[in-house]
């Protein structure tokens, strides 16, 4: 697959990424690990490099593609075809809403969604929390006794949560100094 | 033109700011863009964040790119929506290159991966956070708590895709203004 070819499989999967990164990394093992650009397994690896690096995860596997075939042009590339049609979408979307953000009926949809996206968002903090703080059981005969009940919670992470979520409201705290933080957490106590 | 330019290197140097300390997901991005987009800023307001994400989710495209094009149109115009852009992805950019070559798999750094484990805690503290300020602005009466839980339960037990939740709110929420609308006229 030639550089053009990639920028436009690239292209073609930022279009049809709706929900996120992780319908485009389906998207692209499609792509590349069935036209055997890169092994199942490379794949694989590259996926757990970008969950651990900075930056949304969708654009670290589109640069890590790019660059593993072509290079600095090519994560170049790869990730500005990724990105190029939904800067188009969005910007002729923030267009319309600017001009009709007066309208009534703009106004009112908007309104209505606002709490239904509050509800939207909460499904992946209660995720994010099960998945750091609870082990979830293996059988539900473990609940009925009180060591059963002690496995269940990861009491390390959630004492962090707690001086974490303290440092956020409390006293504050910026919220990369938290992440730092974490960092650090995870590396003493993890 | 200079104070322009100064605009610009600013809104390109907050981007890159909120790429670098982004792990995993766009949501994880939001407080980082509460902190510094809305409360020291004043870029835009919280209830503009709450919108972009929406609409940012039910476009194409990953959400956290969105929601920089977004804000750096509200910002700066079309220039300044690709110059956000091109800012949140400039860490990916200069990390990725860097460590491709170095890192053949994440098994062999213990460290990194108790590193990343606590900063998976520190984003289930963040993510909070931003629930709580998102409810404070957005669940005023009952209704509005009624649709968040109802939205919830759609997603989380029954699978329901985010895109089509957002379209049919926008549709309601047009149909109740109109009703409202036809019911002062009558009046």
């Amino acid at each position: 697959m030639s550089l053009l070819q990639l920028a436009f499989t690239f292209f073609y999967i930022g279009l049809f990424t709706i929900g996120g990164g992780q319908v485009a990394i389906t998207l692209m093992q499609q792509a590349i690990v069935s036209a055997d650009l890169i092994s199942q397994e490379q794949f694989y690896n590259m996926i757990a490099i970008s969950e651990s690096t900075p930056g949304p995860i969708g654009i670290n596997m589109a640069t890590y593609i790019g660059y593993e075939l072509y290079g600095v042009p090519g994560a170049l590339i790869v990730t500005g075809a990724q990105v190029l049609p939904s800067i188009i979408i969005i910007l002729i979307i923030a267009r319309f809403l600017k001009s009709f953000k007066d309208n009534q009926y703009v106004k009112g949809s908007l309104a209505f969604l606002r709490p239904v996206t509050t509800g939207l968002i909460l499904v992946p903090v209660i995720q994010v929390i099960m998945f750091t703080l609870i082990n979830p059981p293996e059988t539900l005969s473990t609940l009925t006794t009180l060591e059963g009940w002690k496995t269940l919670f990861n009491l390390i992470p959630i004492t962090g949560y707690a001086v974490f979520t303290f440092l956020l409201f409390k006293v504050k705290a910026h919220p990369i100094l938290v992440i730092i933080l974490g960092a650090v957490f995870g590396m003493i106590f993890l | 033109m200079k104070n322009k330019l100064k605009e610009f290197l600013e809104l390109y140097l907050a981007f890159v700011k909120i790429g670098a300390f982004t792990f995993g997901g766009g949501l994880a991005m939001m407080p980082i863009m509460q902190r510094e987009l809305i409360e020291k800023r004043g870029w835009i307001t919280e209830e503009e964040l709450i919108d972009y994400f929406a609409i940012g989710q039910s476009t194409p495209g990953i959400i956290a790119v969105n929601v920089s094009t977004f804000v750096g149109y509200k910002r700066l115009g079309v220039l300044g929506g690709i110059i956000g852009t091109v800012g949140v992805v400039t860490p990916s950019w200069v990390i990725i290159m860097l460590l491709a070559g170095a890192i053949s798999s994440v098994d062999k750094y213990p460290l990194a991966q108790k590193a990343l484990k606590g900063i998976n805690v520190a984003v289930a503290a963040l993510l909070t956070s931003v629930i709580v300020k998102f409810s404070k602005k957005t669940i005023k009466n009952i209704w509005n708590a009624l649709f968040m839980l109802l939205a919830f339960a759609l997603i989380y037990f029954l699978k329901v895709q985010s895109v089509w939740i957002i379209l049919a709110a926008l549709v309601i929420g047009c149909l109740l203004t109109l009703y409202r609308q036809k019911k002062k006229e009558a009046e």
